[in-house]
C-alpha cells in the first residue's frame, strides 16, 4: 500500500506540468455527476403526473419535460467537457512521460544504458507510458466519479426515503467485495500468463531468428514439440486467467439485479403503506442502478489499474535512476594536446569482478597507441574510461595535467574523434551526417573534409551527391564507404585524440588497405587509440599495449615485443604460422 | 490455407452451448424489469402482498439461475477462445518452420513473433468475447423491442426512430475517428525509431556531445504524435455525450407521448417505468455492438496478417518422388554447374555462371570481400535457396531431387553468426545426432578445440547453455557450433567464416584435426583469411558477384590479380 502511494505521489510530480488539465476534468466531471443524477429525480416526478386514465396532470408534466430537455443538453455538455479534458490530460501527460523518458536516457551513466536491454527501455517508452496514464486516468476519474456519485447518490436517496436507502447502501459494495476476492485469485494466473507469453516470445524470438541451423541441423520436429509444450501451458494458465476474470460481470449483474428486485419489493411494500409514491420508486429503481455503476466499474478495472501501477513502478526504476553527476560547477578543459597520463588506475565493472588493476601509463602527444589482447581483456573499457562513459573506481586520467573527472564532460568528450566497429549513421543526407559534429560547417569545409578522407570520390558518385539521403539502416552505402564517412566526420572537427574502436572489423581486408590511407593521414600529428585483433594493423604504432584479463602484460613497440618472445608474439607468429600441410 | 472456421468447427459444441446459455442469461436479464413493472401495476395497484412475494421470489430466482448460466457460458468461451488461439499457434509455428529462406527473408523475425503472439491473442480476444456478447446485443435489442411492443405498440415507435439515428451517430463518429488510429501506429513507430537509434548510437550521441538534438528530434516525433491523439480525442469524445442526448430525449418522448396514452387508459404507469428500462437496455446493446465493430476491425487486420503467413508457401518444390540413397556408403561430391543466383526481388546477381566439381575429401576454400557472394555459395548446397539458374548436384544428382531432410543430414553447417539455444551444452551438441554417444561428442569437441575449455566446466557436457550463449564467450561459441556440426561425421562440412573470432594458432589447430580425423569429409571453408585457406585444393576468387578465378594457392598467387591483393593485405610484413 505504501509503495502504491508512492508510485502515485511519483505520478503526480512527474506530470505536475499538466496538472491544470486534470484538475479542470475533474472540476467537470463533479459537474457532470451531479447533473445526470438529478435528471431521474425530474423524471420520477414526472411518472407521479401520469396516475392513470384521466389522471393525468398534463400542463406539470409539460412544464417538467421543458425543464428536462435543458437539464438533459447541460448535462451533454458538462459530460462533453469532461470527457475531452479528461483525454487530453491524459496525452499530454503521456506525452510528458516520454519526454522526460528520453531526456533522462540522455542523462545517465552509460554503464546503465549498456547493462539494461534495449527492447526494454524502448517497450517502456512505448507501452507502459500508454499503460500508466491509461489506467491511471482511468482509475482516478472512476474512483473519483464514484465516490461523487455515492455520496450524492446516497445524499438523494436518504432524502427521499431511508429504509430502501438503507438496503442499496449496504447490499450493493457486496459486489466488489465478490470482484477483490476473484481479482486476487486470478493474480496468480495473470501473472503466470504474462510469464508464459513471455516465455513463448522468446522461444519464437530464439528460433525464427535461427531457422537457418534449425533447418540445417532438420530440428524443426524438435522444435514445433518444444513449443508445443510453452502453447499447451499457456492455454491452460491463459484460459483459467480468462475464465476468472470473466465471472466478475455476471456476479456484479447479480448482485444489481438482487438490489434492484429487493429496491422493488420493499418500496412496493412501503407504497402500500402509504409512505412513497410509484413515482419514487421508479427513482430509487434507478439510483439502484447508478449507485451500483460506480462499484461495477472499479471491479472491472481493478486490473487495468494493476497494470498502470506495474508500468509506473518500471518507468519510475528509469526516471529516478541516478544521473551522471553533475559538472556545471565544473570548468571546460583547458587546451589539449595529447598529452595524457593514467596514474594508479582500477575499474571494476561489478565489485566481485577487476578488470583494470594500477594501471600506469604516460602517453606523449603525437603517439600512436595500440591495445591488443583476446575477448573481454578491458581494451573497449580503457576507451570508455579515457573518453569518460564510465567512471574510474580508483586512480585519475590527466590530459595535459588537469584530471579528467574535474572538467565538464563535453569539453572533455569534444577532445576526441571516434570510430566505432558499428559506424553510425542516421536518416539524413551525407552533409548532414559528416557535419554531425559541426552542424553550421559550411559546405567547402565539408567537402574538404571528405576529401581528406578520400570519401569525395565516391560521394560525388552517388545520385544526388552530397545531398544523397542515407536510407534507414545505412543500406544505401557499403559498409567501406560508411567508415569514410565516420572519419570524414572526424576530420571536421580535428580533433587532438583520435580513438578507433576495432574501426575496420567489419571491413575485408582489401577494403581495409584501401581506407587504410585515409586513417593514417588522419592520425598524423595526433595522440590515436588503436583496438585492433588483425594484428596486421598496428605493427607500426609508437607503444603496444598487449593486455590480458584487464592488465596490461606487455608493452613495446612491435619489434621489442617479437624479440620478447612472450604473449604478443605468440599471438602475432600464429597469425603468419606455416599452415601448410 | 487459413480459415479461421475451420478452427472453430472442432469447437461447435462449446460455441453453441456458450451462446445458448449466454442466450439464457440475458433473457432473464430482460425479464427482471418486466417482472418488476408486474410488482408495481398488479401488485401494488391491487394491493396484493402474496402477489408481490411471488413475484419477487421469482425474479429472484431467475437471477440466481442466470448466474450459473453464465458461468457455463463464460467456461465454454474462456475454454473455445484460449483453444482456438492455441491451435492457429501451434499450426503457425508449423508452417512458419516450413519456410524456406527465402521467405524469412521476406518476413523479418520481429513480425513473425508479432504475429505468432499478438495478432493471435487479438483473434483469441476477439472469439470470447463474440461469444460472451454477440447474443447479448440482438437479444437485448430484439427482446427488449418485442416487451415493449407487447406492453404499447405506439409508444415503441418512438424506439424506431430513435435506434437508426442512434446507429449513425455511432458509424459517423467511427468512421471519422478510424482512419485517425491507423495514422498513431506509424507516428508511434517513428517515435520508437528514433528512441531505437539514439539507444544504438548512445556512445557517438555523447562523444559528439548530441544530446540536447537528438532531444530535439525526439520532441518532434513525439509532438507529432500527441498532436494526432488529440485530434482523435476531438473527435471520439463527443460520442458519449451525444448518445446520451438522444437517449434522455427519446425517453421524454416517452413521458410525453405515454402520458397521452395513459390518460386514455390505454398505458398504465408502470409499464411506463418499464418501458424507460428497456430503453436503456437498447442503448446498452448498441455500446455493445460499438465495441464489437471496434474490436472487429482490429481483428480483421489480425486476421490478414496470420492469413498472410499462412498462405506464403515455400517456394521450394519438393521432389515428386525423391532420390533416397543409403547413408551407410554415401559420397561427399559437389558439383555446381553453371549456377548463377540472385535474391527475391534484386536484380543483380549475387553469383554469376559458376561452375566447379568437388570430389569426397577435397577441400574447397571460398574468398573474397563483403558483399562478394561467398556466402551465397554454400548456401545453395544444403537448398537453403534455389539457384536461379544452372545446377547444384551433390554425388551427381540435383539437389532438388533430394528429400531436404535427407540432403542435410549428409551436411554439417557451421553459420556465419554463432547460435547456440537455451539448453544444456549436451543437448545443443545432439542437434545433427540425437542418439550420439558421449563419446562421439567428446571427440566433436576435441576436433573444434573447444574440449579444453568445456572439460573446466564442472558440469561438463551437462552445462547450462543461457539464451544465444551468452554465458559463452565469441569464440568459445564459435568452437561449440563448430564441434555440434562435426558430430555424426557429416560427408560434407561448411564452415563459413566461422574461424573469424579464433587466435591463428587455434584457427590452425582446428584446420589441422579436420583434416586428420575427416580425410572422407568433403570441406568447404569460407573466409577472409589467406592463411586459414591457402593449403585448400581449390580456391574460389569472388568479386562482388562474379568468379574471378578457380585455382588452388600457388597458381593464384602467380596469375590472380584480386587474389594477390588480398594476401598481400594481410601478409606483407613489416610496412611501414
Amino acid at each position: 500500500m505504501k509503495n502504491y502511494l508512492k508510485i502515485l505521489k511519483r505520478c503526480f510530480s512527474a506530470t505536475k506540468e499538466c496538472s491544470g488539465w486534470l484538475w479542470a476534468s475533474l472540476a467537470f466531471t463533479v459537474l457532470s455527476t451531479v447533473a445526470e443524477l438529478l435528471v431521474p429525480v425530474y423524471l420520477g416526478k414526472c411518472i407521479d403526473f401520469i396516475v392513470g386514465p384521466g389522471a393525468v396532470d398534463f400542463n406539470s408534466l409539460f412544464t417538467y419535460i421543458l425543464i428536462l430537455l435543458g437539464m438533459v443538453v447541460l448535462c451533454a455538455i458538462l459530460t462533453w467537457l469532461s470527457n475531452y479534458l479528461t483525454q487530453v490530460y491524459m496525452y499530454k501527460a503521456t506525452d510528458t512521460i516520454r519526454r522526460k523518458f528520453f531526456v533522462k536516457i540522455q542523462q545517465v551513466p552509460i554503464r546503465y544504458i549498456d547493462s539494461t536491454t534495449h527492447g526494454d527501455l524502448i517497450s517502456m517508452m512505448v507501452n507502459d507510458a500508454e499503460v500508466m496514464s491509461d489506467g491511471f486516468l482511468e482509475g482516478i476519474s472512476t474512483v473519483f466519479n464514484g465516490v461523487i456519485t455515492i455520496v450524492s447518490t446516497l445524499f438523494f436517496m436518504f432524502f427521499l426515503q431511508p429504509i430502501i436507502a438503507t438496503i442499496i447502501t449496504v447490499l450493493t459494495p457486496i459486489s466488489v467485495i465478490i470482484s477483490f476476492y476473484i481479482v486476487k485469485k486470478s493474480e496468480k494466473m495473470f501473472r503466470a500468463h504474462a510469464q508464459s507469453q513471455g516465455d513463448m516470445t522468446g522461444f519464437l524470438e530464439e528460433m525464427i531468428t535461427s531457422q537457418g541451423v534449425v533447418k540445417m541441423f532438420n530440428h524443426e520436429d524438435e522444435n514445433i514439440d518444444a513449443f508445443a509444450d510453452l502453447n499447451k501451458h499457456n492455454y491452460t494458465v491463459g484460459e483459467r486467467a480468462e475464465y476468472y476474470s470473466s465471472i466478475t460481470a455476471p456476479t456484479t449483474r447479480f448482485v444489481n439485479s438482487f438490489v434492484y428486485v429487493l429496491v422493488a419489493l420493499v418500496g412496493a411494500l412501503i407504497n402500500l403503506r402509504g409512505g412513497i409514491s410509484i413515482g419514487v420508486i421508479s427513482t430509487f429503481l434507478s439510483y439502484a442502478n447508478s449507485f451500483g455503476r460506480p462499484f461495477n466499474e472499479l471491479s472491472s478495472e481493478i486490473t487495468e489499474i494493476q497494470a498502470a501501477f506495474a508500468s509506473a513502478d518500471r518507468i519510475f526504476s528509469v526516471l529516478y535512476a541516478r544521473n551522471e553527476s553533475s559538472d556545471l560547477e565544473l570548468p571546460e578543459i583547458g587546451y589539449v594536446d595529447g598529452e595524457i597520463t593514467v596514474e594508479h588506475a582500477y575499474f571494476s565493472y561489478n565489485p566481485k569482478q577487476r578488470l583494470l588493476q594500477d594501471l600506469n601509463l604516460k602517453i606523449k602527444p603525437g603517439q600512436k597507441i595500440a591495445l591488443v589482447g583476446p575477448t573481454g581483456c578491458g581494451k573497449t573499457t580503457f576507451i570508455n574510461l579515457l573518453m569518460r562513459f564510465y567512471d574510474l573506481t580508483e586512480g585519475a586520467i590527466y590530459l595535459n595535467g588537469t584530471d579528467i573527472s574535474k572538467v565538464k564532460r563535453n569539453s572533455l568528450r569534444s577532445q576526441y574523434g571516434m570510430v566505432l566497429q558499428e559506424s553510425w549513421m542516421f536518416n539524413a543526407s551525407v552533409r548532414d551526417n559528416i557535419a554531425y559534429g559541426k552542424p553550421n560547417a559550411p559546405l567547402e569545409e565539408i567537402v574538404e573534409a571528405a576529401k581528406q578522407a578520400g570519401a569525395h570520390d565516391f560521394i560525388e558518385k552517388l545520385p544526388r551527391g552530397y545531398d544523397t539521403i542515407i536510407s534507414e539502416g545505412g543500406s544505401n552505402i557499403s559498409q567501406g564507404q560508411k567508415q569514410l564517412l565516420c572519419i570524414a566526420r572526424i576530420m571536421l572537427l580535428k580533433p587532438p585524440i583520435l580513438i578507433l574502436d576495432e574501426a575496420t572489423s567489419n571491413i575485408d581486408t582489401r577494403t581495409e588497405m584501401k581506407i587504410q590511407k585515409a586513417f593514417d593521414k588522419m592520425m598524423q600529428g595526433r595522440t590515436s587509440f588503436i583496438v585492433a585483433h588483425r594484428l596486421s594493423t598496428i605493427k607500426n604504432a609508437d607503444l603496444i599495449l598487449v593486455m590480458n584479463k584487464g592488465n596490461i602484460i606487455e608493452k613495446g613497440t612491435h619489434e621489442s615485443l617479437l624479440a620478447k618472445g612472450g604473449f604478443y608474439a605468440n599471438l602475432y607468429n600464429s597469425q603468419f604460422a606455416n599452415t601448410e600441410e | 490455407m487459413f480459415s479461421l472456421n475451420k478452427y472453430l468447427r472442432s469447437y461447435w459444441l462449446k460455441i453453441t452451448l456458450g451462446l445458448i446459455f449466454k442466450a439464457l442469461e440475458v433473457v432473464a436479464e430482460i425479464l427482471t424489469p418486466f417482472l418488476v413493472s408486474k410488482i408495481i401495476d398488479i401488485g401494488i395497484a391491487n394491493n396484493d402482498k402474496p402477489y408481490i412475494f411471488t413475484i419477487a421470489a421469482v425474479t429472484l430466482a431467475i437471477n440466481i439461475a442466470a448466474v450459473f448460466f453464465a458461468l457455463i457460458a463464460q467456461k465454454c468461451s474462456s475454454v473455445t477462445a484460449k483453444g482456438v488461439g492455441r491451435n492457429i499457434r501451434r499450426d503457425l509455428f508449423a508452417h512458419i518452420n516450413t519456410f524456406s529462406h527465402a521467405e524469412l527473408d521476406k518476413f523479418n523475425t520481429t513480425t513473425l513473433v508479432n504475429r505468432t503472439m499478438q495478432d493471435v491473442s487479438q483473434i483469441d480476444r476477439a472469439i470470447g468475447m463474440t461469444i460472451r456478447l454477440i447474443t447479448r446485443a440482438p437479444i437485448l435489442l430484439i427482446g427488449s423491442l418485442v416487451m415493449s411492443i407487447i406492453i404499447n405498440a405506439q409508444l415503441s415507435l418512438i424506439f424506431l426512430v430513435a435506434v437508426p439515428i442512434i446507429c449513425i451517430a455511432v458509424f459517423i463518429i467511427m468512421k471519422r475517428s478510424s482512419p485517425l488510429f491507423d495514422k498513431t501506429k506509424v507516428r508511434l513507430d517513428k517515435v520508437t525509431n528514433v528512441t531505437r537509434d539514439n539507444l544504438g548510437g548512445i556512445r557517438v550521441v555523447r562523444a559528439f556531445n548530441k544530446q540536447a538534438d537528438e532531444t530535439d528530434r525526439f520532441l518532434k516525433a513525439n509532438d507529432d504524435l500527441t498532436k494526432i491523439n488529440l485530434d482523435s480525442v476531438r473527435i471520439s469524445s463527443i460520442l458519449q455525450p451525444l448518445l446520451y442526448v438522444i437517449i434522455n430525449f427519446a425517453v421524454l418522448a416517452i413521458l410525453y407521448f405515454g402520458g397521452i396514452q395513459v390518460n386514455i387508459g390505454n398505458v398504465q404507469q408502470g409499464d411506463l417505468i418499464a418501458f424507460i428500462n428497456y430503453f436503456s437496455q437498447i442503448s446498452m446493446a448498441l455500446v455493445i455492438v460499438a465495441r464489437i465493430i471496434i474490436v472487429y476491425t482490429k481483428t480483421g487486420a489480425s486476421i490478414k496478417r496470420v492469413k498472410e503467413v499462412f498462405e506464403t508457401q515455400n517456394s521450394l518444390a519438393l521432389p515428386q518422388t525423391p532420390y533416397h540413397f543409403n547413408p551407410a556408403d554415401v559420397e561427399g561430391n559437389v558439383e555446381f554447374k553453371n549456377v548463377s543466383f540472385s535474391y527475391g526481388s534484386s536484380k543483380k546477381n549475387a553469383i554469376n555462371d559458376l561452375s566447379f566439381t568437388a570430389f569426397t575429401g577435397d577441400v574447397i576454400g571460398i574468398i573474397g570481400g563483403t558483399g562478394s557472394g561467398k556466402s551465397t555459395i554454400v548456401n545453395l548446397i544444403p537448398r537453403f535457396y534455389d539457384a536461379t539458374s544452372g545446377e547444384v548436384l551433390v554425388n551427381g544428382v540435383n539437389v532438388k531431387d533430394y528429400d531436404p531432410v535427407e540432403l542435410r543430414d549428409l551436411i554439417g553447417f557451421v553459420p556465419q553468426n554463432n547460435v547456440l539455444f537455451e539448453g544444456t551444452l549436451e543437448e545443443n551438441l545432439r542437434w545433427r545426432k540425437a542418439d550420439a554417444t558421449e563419446e562421439e561428442l567428446i571427440i566433436a569437441l576435441k576436433i573444434a578445440q573447444a574440449y579444453d575449455f568445456v572439460k573446466e566446466k564442472p558440469d561438463f557436457l551437462k552445462t547450462r547453455v543461457l539464451r544465444n550463449g551468452s554465458n559463452f564467450s565469441g569464440g568459445q561459441k564459435q568452437r561449440l557450433c563448430i564441434a555440434r556440426a562435426l558430430v555424426g561425421k557429416p560427408k560434407i562440412l561448411v564452415l563459413d567464416d566461422s574461424s573469424s573470432a579464433l587466435d591463428f594458432q587455434t584457427d590452425f589447430n582446428l584446420r589441422k584435426a579436420i583434416r586428420t580425423y575427416l580425410k572422407n569429409t568433403t570441406l568447404f571453408i569460407v573466409g577472409q583469411r589467406t592463411n586459414s585457406i591457402k593449403f585448400a585444393d581449390n580456391i574460389i576468387v569472388m568479386d562482388n558477384g562474379n568468379v574471378v578465378d578457380i585455382a588452388p594457392h600457388d597458381v593464384l598467387i602467380k596469375r590472380c590479380d584480386v587474389y594477390k591483393e588480398i594476401y598481400n593485405s594481410q601478409n606483407k610484413k613489416g610496412v611501414k
